[in-house]
C-alpha cells in the first residue's frame, strides 16, 4: 500500500523516461545514460531548495566554529557548557539542524531508490550488448577477463566529483572518501547497466562541480529568451490548470484501466494511431473548450467564479473516483456509494476552498506537465504499449527461412472441448458434424487444454507462443506468429477484436459505439463499482457494444451478425486470395454469449432477466436448472459454430487450399455452466474447471489423408510451436509450448502445467472430463442432432424416460392445484421461456414441470430461485418444435409415485390469480400525472392518456401517489396499447426510500397491440410516487387505458 | 525526527546497494546526519548532567527567555553591513550596563559573538516565520536602521508591541534619499544634525502624516568610521604611494553612476596614469551581480585598477586622494572624516522620481556637491582626468572640518545621546496609565522643588548680598 503511493509512482516515471530514450534511440545504454542525466536535471529545483539549507547550515558552522574553540580553550566544566548555550540561543541554533544538510538526501532518496528497483526489475536491460563494454544485464570482466573495470571507473568520477565539490572542506572529502570506497565494495558485482547509470549521474555531479570554473574562463553569455515573468508565463499559469483538472478527472482514470486492459480498443479495431489520436482528443478537445469559456468568463468578469466551477467539477469527479477505488468494501454497507460520495464532496469543496483562496491555482498549473508523462507512460510502457507500434530495438530478427505451407488458424472464442464429444469422448459426429468431417484427416487431441480462462490472455499467448499475464498481457511485441510472418513477407490475414488492430485486416471503427462504450466505461471506473453495476450492469468480456447510449436496433434481425460479419468477411478475404497470404488467423467470438443464434443460425434471443443474470453479470444468480437452459443455449450456439466451420472446409476444398495447408482449429477457453454463483468462466471449482479448460483441437497437417486421437494432454501453447515446426521455421524467441507434430508417446505436453487450476485438479482430469460428458449426455440425450435435442433439466434419470412422450387429451383431465404465469409471453422467437409457478398466490420452488407442445414432452424442469425470487421457472425447445410461429405449450405438473401422473397447470396472468382477490384502491390515474420525461406529448383524454416519444431519451411518465398512507403489498394493473413491442419499467418508492432506484423497479415485456400487465409491488410499505418507464428507442406511441390498484 | 531515522535505517536494511545511487554531497549528508544526531545526543546528556550534578549558572535552554524583559529597549539590526552603526550604541549600552535586546536577522552579525550579561541578543530567521515573530515583539522603544518597516510589498511589519518605533540613519543622509513611505511607520527619526528637520517635515505635510518625533543625535557610523580610521593610523601610515589614488564609490540601482555612466570613465583615468580603487556599494552584490560582472570584466585588463571588497570602506578611503561617486552618502564620510575633496557625478533627476527628493527642489546633498568638492556633468566626463588633476590640485579642504561640526552633531558622541534617549524612553513607555501619572506628578513636583530650590538660592544669594 505504502509502495504504491510513493515509489511506485516514482519508478512508473523512471522506467517511462527509460522506454522512451530506448524508443527514440533504439540504444538502452545510451537511454540509460539519458536517464541519469534527466533525472539529476529533473531534480534540479528539488536540489536547490535542499542544498539551500545545507548551505545555511554551513553557515552556521563557519560563525559558530572558532567561537566554539574558544570557549572551549578558555572555560570549563559547567562554564563552558553554559557558554555554549549562551552562544547557540543568541545564534537560534541547536547541534540536531546539523541534519538540515541531510534534506537533499531526503529528497534524492526516493528517486534514487526507484531507480535501482526499476533497473533492477527491467527486463530490456539482460542480454543487450554494448560494445566493448559487453551485456548490460552482467557485470563487465573488462579487467584481465575476469575482474570488473567499470566500477573502477565509477569509483574515480565518484572521486573527480568529491574533489571538485565547490563547498568541499577536508572532513567531507574524507567522508566522501569512505563512500565512495564503500560503493565501489557494494557495487562491484552489479550488473553493467547499474553501474552505467551511477557513473552518468556522478559524471553530471562532477561537471555541474565544473561548470562555474569553467564558465568564468569561459565567457560566454548565452541570454535564452525568459519565460519567467513573461506573457508565456502568464497565460500559462492562469489556464494550464484546466488542461490539468480536466485530465486528472478524465484521462488519467480512464487510462490507469485501459493501460492494463485494453480489449476496448481491440474490439473496437482501433490502431495506433487512432488510439492516439482519440487520447489526444480526449485530453485536449475538454480543455480547449473550457479555456475559451474562461477566457468569456474573464472578459465577463466571473474568472474566479469559473475557476470555481470547472476545480468543483473536476476535482470531484478525480476525488470521487479516488475516494470510490480505495474506499471499496470498507463499510460494507449499502450506504457506502453514498458515504465515499459525501466524503469526496466535503473534501473536495474544501480543497477548492483553499485552492482559491491561496492562489495554489496557478501552482496546480505546473502540475499540468504531468498529464503528458501519463499518456507516455500509457503509450510506452503500461500493458497497452502492445498495441503501438513496436517500440523500437525490441524486434526480434527475421528469420533465415519458412516454406511456403498455407497456415489456418481458426480460433472460437468460449468453446469447451467437452462440447463436441460423445458420452465415449469421440466427436460427436451428429451434433458436430464439421469437427467430425475435418477429424477425418486431422490429428484430434480431446484432452486439449487452455492456458488461460480469458481471452486478452489465452488468444496472445496462442499467438505468440510463449505464456502472457495481466501484468504482460496483450501479444508479445517483435515476438509472435503475425509479425513473423509478416515480416516474413508470407503475407498475413489476420482478425481478433483482443488483438492490436495494426495487425488485423479490419479496422473499421464504430465512432458511435466507441464513444457511447468509453464514455460507458468511464463511468464505471469513477463510480462505486456495487452502485454502477447495479445501475448500468457489468462490463461485458466482449468489451463492445455494451455502452449505455449505443442502442441495438430490436428491428434487426441480424443480432448476432457482429462475429458472423466476422467470419463472413475473413473468410471471402481467404477464400478470394487464396495463393496470397500464407498465415490466415481468425480469432472469433463465436459461440461466445450472449446466444443469439439456434443450432441451425436462426436468430433468437433470450428475455431480458435471463439475459441480464447469465450473461451480463460477474456471478450467476441462479438455481441449476435455470443454468441447464443457458448450458442448452450455448449448445444450440455452438452446434451453429460447427456449421461456420462447415463452411470453412467446403470454401478451403473449393479453392484446393484445404489439402495443402496446415489447418488448427481451436478455441481460447471453455465455458461452464455447471454450478451457480459463479461467472461461467472461471475455473475456481472442480465443477466449472473442467468445461472451462478444456477445449477443442484439431490439426490437419498439410496432406494429411486419415484422421487419428491423440489423448496426449496438450495445450493451446502447443499450437505456435506446431505451426513453425511445419513451415521449417526455427523460432527467433523461446517458445513455451512443443510441436504437436513430433509428439510421439508423450502422454502431455511442457506447458500442461501452465494451465489454470493445475495443481488442484489435473490429477483427476480424466474423471472430471468423464463426468462432464456424463452431465451432458443426460441433460440432452444423445445421437440427434442439436437443433431436435429434446431437454430435461432435472438431470433425473427418470424424467429422461418422459421425454417425447405423447400426452393423450384423456390420461390428463385432473388440474393441478398449481398455476402458472409466463414471466413475459411465450413466443418462438425467444429462446427461453420463464415464468413463475404458484399454488394460490404464493410461489413455490421445486416443482417439476412438463412442457408440452404438439401433444409431445419436449421438455421437463424444476421450478426454483433466480435473483432471489422464489417459483421461477425456464426451459428452451427444441428448435424443431419452437419454429412455427403459431404454437402452444401446455404444462404440466409431474408427480412420481407408483407411476407418473401429469396434472394439467393453469396458465394465468396474476390478475386473475390474485388481483381478484385484494381490495381495491380508489385511484383517479387520468389526473394524476406529476410530471414527464424524453415525450413529445402527453394527452390526457376522456378515457386514456396518450404518450408520444420519438428520442430515446429515457421516455418515462411520474404518476403521483396512490394514497396519503402506505400501502401493503400492492398490485398495480396497467392496460395499455403499444404501437411496438418495448420493455415498460414500473419504478416505485418505499417510506424510508424517497427516490427511484433500478433495486426497487418491475420490467415486464409490452407487445404491440393491447396489453394488460400486472405489477406485483413486494414492498409492505409502499408509498410516495411510482414511475412508467416506456423503454428506450424509435418511435413509441403509448395509450394508457387504465390503472388500477389493489392491495 | 525519530521516525524519519527509523525510515532510513529501515531502507537502507531494505536494501543495501540503494545508497550506490547516492552522490558525493547526499554520502556527506548522511554521515552528518549521524554525527548531528550523535551530538545531539550527546549534547542533551551533558546539560542533563550539569543539571543535575552541578550548579549551573545559566538555566537551560527551557527557560530561554530568561533574563530578557519586555521593557528592555530593543535594537534591531538587519545584519553585519550596519554593524557600524550599531557598534557605538551597543557599546554604550554595555559600558553603561543597561540591559537590552539586540535583535538581528544576520547569523554573520558580529553583535552576536558578543557574550555579555546586559546584552540578550537573538537571531531569528529572514524568512516568513522570522519576521511573524518579529511582528508580535513587545518593547518600548526599537531602534532601527531598516526603512520601509511596515511598508506594503516590505516583508516585516511593524510590531505592533513597540510603543516608540526610532529610526537612525545609516549614513549621512537625510530622509530625501530614502523610497517613498520608507519612514511612515516610524515614531520617532534620530536626525544627524538640525538640518534634517526640515526635509522630514516636508514629507510629514506633502503625504498628511502625523508628525514624528526628531532628535538631534548625531551619526553613530560616522563615528564608527572615524574610530575604525584611527584605528587603521595607529595600525599602519597609509598613503604614500606615489601614483595618485582614485576612489570610485558608485550608488547601487538606477542612483549609481557606473549604471548611468558605465565604466568608460575608469577607463580614461586609468590612461592617464592614476590609481584607481573600485568600491561598490554591498547591495550591488545582493541586487545587480550582473551588472557588477560585467563592470568586473570591463575593467579587469585596464592598468592600476584595483577592486575593493572589504566589509568597511576605510582602507581605500584612506589610502585614496580624491573620490569619485554620484549621490552616494560615502561622499560624506570622505570628505568629512578625510578632509579630501570629492567629485560628484550627474544623476538626471528622473532616476530619483520614487524616492522622498521627489517632495524637494533641491536636497542637502545637492546643495554640498560644490561645497565638498565639484559637480561633474556627463558632458564633461571625457575629462574626467582634467577634472580630477585640477581638483586635487586647486580645491580647498581646510573648510571641512567646519562644516563637519556645522552638520553632524554630537561628533564622536553619538551613541552617548542616542543610549540616554533610548533608555528614558524605555523606562517612559514601560510605565502603566497610573505610573505615568504619577511620573508626571513626581516630575512636576521634582520642577516645583527645583524651582523652589533655585528660589531658595537666590533668595538666599540675595540674603547674603544683604547681608
Amino acid at each position: 500500500m505504502l509502495y504504491d503511493f510513493t515509489l511506485y509512482p516514482l519508478e512508473s516515471i523512471l522506467e517511462t523516461m527509460l522506454v522512451i530514450f530506448i524508443a527514440i534511440t533504439g540504444s538502452a545504454f545510451w537511454s540509460i545514460v539519458m536517464l541519469a542525466i534527466s533525472v539529476r536535471l529533473l531534480t534540479k529545483p528539488l536540489e536547490k531548495i535542499t542544498s539551500a539549507a545545507g548551505r545555511n547550515q554551513t553557515q552556521f558552522e563557519a560563525v559558530l566554529r572558532p567561537q566554539l574553540a574558544t570557549i572551549k580553550h578558555e572555560q570549563t566544566g559547567s562554564q563552558r557548557h553554559d557558554a555554549i548555550i549562551r552562544l547557540y540561543q543568541r545564534y537560534s541554533y541547536h547541534p540536531i539542524f546539523t541534519v538540515r544538510s541531510l534534506f537533499g538526501l531526503l529528497v534524492q532518496l526516493p528517486f534514487f531508490i526507484a531507480a535501482y528497483f526499476m533497473l533492477s526489475g527491467f527486463t530490456g536491460m539482460s542480454g543487450v550488448m554494448i560494445p566493448v563494454l559487453g551485456n548490460l544485464g552482467v557485470p563487465d570482466t573488462l579487467l584481465f577477463g575476469r575482474f570488473h573495470l567499470l566500477p573502477f571507473i565509477m569509483t574515480l568520477v565518484n572521486i573527480l566529483a568529491l574533489v571538485t565539490l565547490e563547498s568541499s572542506n577536508r572532513r567531507s572529502l574524507v567522508q566522501g572518501l569512505i563512500l565512495s570506497f564503500g560503493f565501489l565494495v557494494l557495487l562491484y558485482e552489479s550488473p553493467l547497466g547499474l553501474i552505467v547509470y551511477w557513473t552518468t549521474s556522478n559524471l553530471v555531479s562532477l561537471s555541474s562541480n565544473l561548470t562555474p570554473a569553467l564558465a568564468k574562463k569561459v565567457p560566454i553569455k548565452i541570454s535564452l529568451p525568459s519565460f519567467k515573468g513573461s506573457g508565456v508565463e502568464r497565460f500559462f499559469e492562469e489556464y494550464a490548470y484546466i488542461f490539468f483538472v480536466v485530465n486528472l478527472a478524465i484521462l488519467v482514470p480512464l487510462l490507469g484501466v485501459l493501460g492494463g486492459q485494453f480489449n476496448l480498443f481491440t474490439a473496437h479495431g482501433m490502431t495506433g494511431d487512432a488510439i492516439i489520436s482519440l487520447l489526444f482528443y480526449v485530453a485536449l478537445l475538454p480543455s480547449i473548450v473550457l479555456s475559451l469559456l474562461r477566457r468569456l468568463a474573464k472578459l465577463l468578469g466571473g474568472a474566479k467564479a469559473f475557476d470555481g466551477l470547472v476545480l468543483g467539477v473536476f476535482l470531484g469527479v478525480f476525488l470521487t473516483y479516488l475516494f470510490n477505488k480505495a474506499g471499496y468494501g470498507i463499510l460494507t454497507s449499502d450506504y457506502e456509494p453514498a458515504i465515499l460520495f459525501m466524503a469526496a464532496l466535503l473534501v473536495t469543496t474544501g480543497a477548492v476552498v483553499i485552492i482559491l483562496n491561496t492562489g495554489m491555482l496557478r501552482k496546480l498549473s505546473y502540475f499540468s506537465l504531468i498529464i503528458p508523462l501519463v499518456l507516455l507512460h500509457f503509450i510506452f510502457v503500461s500493458p497497452a504499449s502492445t498495441l503501438f507500434a513496436g517500440p523500437g530495438g525490441m524486434r526480434t530478427a527475421i528469420p533465415e527461412s519458412i516454406n511456403d505451407t498455407p497456415v489456418i488458424l481458426m480460433v472460437f472464442d468460449e468453446f469447451s472441448g467437452l462440447t463436441i464429444q460423445d458420452a465415449e469422448g469421440d466427436v460427436d459426429v451428429s451434433r458436430y458434424p464439421g469437427f467430425a468431417e475435418i477429424a477425418l484427416n486431422a490429428d484430434y487431441f480431446p484432452n486439449a487444454l487452455t492456458v488461460d480462462y480469458r481471452t486478452d490472455i489465452s488468444v496472445p499467448s496462442m499467438v505468440s507462443g510463449t505464456l502472457r499475464s495481466a501484468e504482460k498481457s496483450g501479444l508479445a511485441a517483435g515476438e509472435n506468429l503475425i509479425e513473423l510472418f509478416q515480416d516474413w513477407g508470407g503475407g498475413v490475414l489476420a482478425q481478433s477484436s483482443v488483438l492490436p488492430a495494426d495487425l488485423m485486416y479490419d479496422q473499421q471503427v464504430n465512432l458511435y459505439s466507441l464513444a457511447s462504450d468509453t464514455v460507458t466505461l468511464y463511468l464505471h471506473i469513477i463510480s462505486h463499482q456495487d452502485w454502477i453495476e447495479n445501475k448500468i450492469g457489468v462490463i461485458p468480456p466482449t468489451w463492445k457494444d455494451f455502452g449505455i447510449f449505443y442502442e441495438i436496433d430490436d428491428e434487426d434481425d441480424e443480432v448476432h451478425s457482429e462475429p458472423l460479419y466476422i467470419f463472413d468477411s475473413w473468410l471471402e478475404q481467404l477464400t478470394n486470395n487464396a495463393a496470397d497470404k500464407q498465415f490466415n488467423f481468425l480469432h472469433v467470438e463465436f459461440p461466445h454469449a450472449p446466444y443469439t443464434s439456434s443450432a441451425t443460425g436462426r436468430v433468437q434471443v433470450n428475455g431480458e432477466v435471463f439475459r441480464r443474470q447469465l450473461f451480463t453479470s460477474e456471478t450467476i444468480d441462479a438455481e441449476q436448472p435455470f443454468l441447464n437452459v443457458a448450458y442448452h443455449n450455448y449448445l444450440q450456439q455452438s452446434s451453429y459454430a460447427d456449421l461456420l466451420l462447415k463452411r470453412l472446409i467446403r470454401e478451403l476444398k473449393e479453392t484446393g487450399l484445404y489439402d495443402k495447408s496446415l489447418i488448427i482449429v481451436t478455441a481460447d477457453h471453455g465455458v461452464s455452466y455447471n454450478v451457480s454463483g459463479l461467472n461461467r468462466r472461471i475455473p475456481l471449482t472442480k465443477d466449472s474447471w473442467k468445461n472451462i479448460v478444456s477445449v477443442p483441437l484439431m490439426v490437419k497437417y498439410p496432406f494429411q489423408e486419415t484422421g487419428s486421437v491423440d489423448v496426449s494432454f496438450v495445450t493451446t501453447l502447443d499450437i505456435a510451436p506446431t505451426i513453425m515446426d511445419v513451415a521449417a521455421v526455427d523460432s527467433p524467441w523461446e517458445l513455451a509450448g512443443e510441436s504437436l507434430k513430433t509428439l510421439g508417446a508423450k502422454s502431455q505436453t511442457n506447458s500442461v502445467e501452465l494451465i489454470p487450476g493445475f495443481e488442484d485438479y489435473f490429477d483427476d482430469a480424466l474423471a472430471l472430463f468423464e463426468e462432464g460428458r456424463s452431465i451432458k449426455a443426460l441433460l440432452f440425450g444423445v445421437g440427434s442432432p442439436v437443433s431436435k435435442v429434446a431437454v430435461n433439466y432435472t438431470e433425473n434419470p427418470i424424467y429422461s424416460a418422459l421425454l417425447n412422450t405423447d400426452v393423450s387429451v384423456s390420461s390428463v383431465e385432473e388440474f393441478s392445484d398449481l398455476h402458472a404465469i409466463w414471466g413475459g409471453s411465450l413466443r418462438p422467437s425467444e429462446m427461453t421461456q420463464f415464468g413463475k409457478i404458484y399454488v394460490g398466490s404464493e410461489p413455490t420452488d421445486g416443482k417439476v414441470i412438463a412442457a408440452v407442445v404438439n401433444k409431445k414432452i419436449q421438455a421437463v424442469f424444476v421450478s426454483g430461485i433466480v435473483e432471489g425470487e422464489s417459483g421461477k421457472f425456464a426451459f428452451s425447445l427444441p428448435e424443431a418444435e419452437a419454429n412455427p410461429v403459431e404454437f402452444a405449450a401446455t404444462l404440466y405438473e409431474v408427480e412420481v409415485g407408483e407411476e407418473v401422473t401429469l396434472k394439467r397447470i393453469e396458465i394465468v396472468n396474476i390478475g386473475q390469480l390474485s388481483f381478484e382477490t385484494k381490495e381495491f384502491i380508489e385511484y383517479d390515474w387520468k389526473n394524476s400525472v406529476a410530471s414527464t420525461n424524453g415525450l413529445d406529448s402527453l394527452e390526457v383524454g376522456d378515457e386514456l392518456i396518450s404518450v408520444l416519444a420519438s428520442t430515446s431519451d429515457d421516455p418515462f411518465v411520474v404518476m403521483q401517489p396512490i394514497s396519503v398512507q402506505p400501502i401493503s403489498t400492492p398490485i398495480i394493473l396497467i392496460e395499455l396499447v403499444s404501437n411496438k413491442e418495448l420493455l415498460l419499467q414500473l419504478f416505485y418508492q418505499t417510506v424510508d426510500e424517497r427516490f427511484f432506484d433500478g433495486a426497487r423497479s418491475k420490467i415486464s415485456t409490452i407487445y404491440e397491440g393491447s396489453n394488460t400487465v400486472y405489477f406485483e409491488i413486494p414492498e409492505t410499505e409502499f408509498s410516495g410516487d411510482f414511475r412508467i418507464d416506456l423503454g428506450f428507442g424509435g418511435f413509441t406511441d403509448v395509450d394508457i387505458i387504465d390503472i388500477e390498484v389493489r392491495y | 525526527m525519530f521516525r524519519i531515522f527509523v525510515l532510513l535505517l529501515f531502507s537502507a536494511g531494505y536494501s543495501r546497494e540503494a545508497y550506490a545511487y547516492l552522490d558525493p554531497a547526499s554520502g556527506n549528508a548522511l554521515a552528518s546526519f549521524f554525527i548531528a544526531v550523535f551530538g545531539s545526543a550527546v549534547f542533551f546528556l551533558k546539560t542533563l548532567f550539569y543539571k543535575i550534578f552541578a550548579h549551573s549558572s545559566y538555566k537551560t535552554q527551557s527557560n530561554k527567555n530568561l533574563g530578557v524583559d519586555s521593557n528592555m529597549p530593543v535594537l534591531f539590526s538587519e545584519g553585519e553591513i550596519y554593524w557600524a552603526t550599531f557598534r557605538p550604541i551597543v557599546e554604550e549600552f554595555i559600558r553603561r550596563k543597561i540591559h537590552f535586546r539586540y535583535i538581528t536577522l544576520d547569523v554573520h552579525d558580529p553583535a552576536l559573538a558578543i557574550d555579555n550579561d546586559c546584552m540578550h541578543s537573538k537571531r531569528i530567521s529572514k524568512n516568513k516565520l522570522g519576521f511573524t515573530k518579529l511582528a508580535g515583539l513587545e518593547a518600548p522603544v526599537m531602534l532601527s536602521t531598516t526603512p520601509n518597516i511596515g511598508s506594503e510589498g516590505y516583508p516585516m511589519p511593524r510590531p505592533e508591541g513597540v510603543k516608540n518605533l526610532v529610526h537612525v540613519f545609516h549614513a549621512l543622509v537625510d530622509v530625501s534619499c530614502y523610497r517613498k513611505g520608507s519612514l511612515d511607520f516610524y515614531d520617532s527619526v534620530l536626525l544627524v544634525g538640525e538640518h534634517e528637520a526640515e526635509s522630514i517635515r516636508l514629507v510629514e505635510s506633502a503625504r498628511g502624516l502625523s508628525a514624528k518625533e526628531l532628535i538631534v543625535a548625531g551619526l553613530p557610523c560616522l563615528d564608527d568610521l572615524d574610530r575604525q580610521k584611527e584605528e587603521l593610523c595607529k595600525d599602519r601610515l597609509t598613503g604614500g604611494d606615489a601614483l595618485t589614488t582614485v576612489l570610485v564609490a558608485p550608488s547601487w540601482g538606477s542612483k549609481g553612476c557606473f549604471t548611468e555612466h558605465g565604466t568608460d570613465f575608469v577607463k580614461t583615468l586609468s590612461r592617464s596614469g592614476y590609481k584607481v580603487i573600485i568600491r561598490l556599494h554591498p547591495h550591488s552584490f545582493i541586487f545587480e551581480p550582473g551588472s557588477v560582472d560585467k563592470w568586473r570584466l570591463e575593467t579587469q585588463e585596464l592598468d592600476n585598477v584595483s577592486w575593493d571588497d572589504e566589509a568597511q570602506g576605510t582602507i581605500a578611503m584612506s589610502q585614496a586622494d580624491i573620490l569619485i561617486s554620484d549621490a552616494s552618502s560615502i561622499r560624506f564620510d570622505f570628505a568629512f572624516l578625510y578632509e579630501k575633496p570629492v567629485l560628484s557625478l550627474e544623476i538626471p533627476r528622473e532616476s530619483r522620481s520614487t524616492f522622498e527628493s521627489d517632495y524637494m527642489d533641491a536636497t542637502w546633498a545637492d546643495t554640498m556637491v560644490e561645497e565638498i568638492g565639484v559637480g561633474v556633468t556627463s558632458e564633461n566626463l571625457t575629462v574626467i582626468d582634467e577634472i580630477v588633476k585640477d581638483t586635487i590640485s586647486s580645491f580647498a579642504t581646510e573648510a571641512f572640518s567646519g562644516l563637519r561640526n556645522r552638520y553632524v552633531d554630537n561628533f564622536r558622541y553619538s551613541s552617548v545621546v542616542i543610549v540616554e534617549y533610548l533608555e528614558h524612553q524605555a523606562k517612559l513607555l514601560s510605565l502603566t496609565a497610573d505610573q505615568l501619572v504619577s511620573r508626571r506628578s513626581i516630575e512636576q513636583l521634582e520642577g516645583q522643588v527645583d524651582e523652589d530650590r533655585s528660589q531658595l538660592s537666590h533668595l538666599s544669594d540675595h540674603s547674603e548680598r544683604q547681608s
